[in-house]
């Protein structure tokens, strides 16, 4: 799954940390997450769109 | 860097702490058994009862285990963690078959009971390891 999470945490000028702390997940599930190698569960998801004020659909696509 | 002490959350040092004392204790629970059944030191019935206490410190264990997933909020940790635990599992029930075929006069019983908790978590330790690298 494709997702934009570094380009929406890039606009923030947010760091893999910054964004870790946000969410209360380590730097790791972060960085997995950015780089296609870890898919996050429904809520995760929810609480990743509600921090960048847009719908998971923004965020991640199931496009090759 | 990998997951330092100074990273690691409550949850995770106090079961890290937790399985620790308890691996120690599995390990001297193992050892007395095998020391106490091999000089013959007690007679059969209590024999039989000290072989059955390592058990106590490996259900304790498992619980600890069990208790860190439910409580882990980190859904990548709690599956690397998993992850993990079958490296070990998977390691350990391969090395015991092949102890089982070297040692086929059962020359060994006791023994590969300790080396089967000794792989397992040297197995499971090096996979979490490997996977945070890989995770950086």
């Amino acid at each position: 799954m494709k997702n934009r999470l570094r380009v929406l945490r890039a606009e923030r000028g947010w760091s893999q940390a910054d964004l870790a702390d946000r969410l209360d997940v380590s730097r790791q599930s972060v960085n997995a997450i950015e780089t296609g190698r870890f898919d996050p569960s429904l809520p995760l998801a929810f609480k990743l769109a509600r921090l960048f004020s847009t719908a998971i659909e923004h965020i991640f696509s199931d496009e090759p | 860097m990998l997951f330092s002490c100074n990273q690691l959350k409550p949850l995770q040092r106090r079961s890290g702490t937790l399985f620790g004392t308890f691996l120690i204790l599995t390990m001297l629970t193992f050892v007395a058994a095998h020391l106490a059944v091999e000089h013959a030191l007690f007679s059969k019935s209590i024999l039989h009862l000290i072989e059955l206490l390592p058990a106590i410190p490996v259900a304790a264990m498992i619980f600890i285990v069990g208790r860190y997933l439910r409580r882990e909020t980190d859904e990548f940790v709690r599956m690397l963690v998993t992850q993990s635990l079958l490296w070990g599992l998977g390691v350990t029930m391969i090395g015991d078959i092949v102890f089982g075929v070297i040692f086929e006069d059962g020359s060994a019983h006791g023994i590969s009971q300790i080396y089967n908790i000794d792989v397992f978590c040297i197995t499971a330790l090096a996979a979490l390891v490997i996977q945070l690298r890989r995770a950086q």
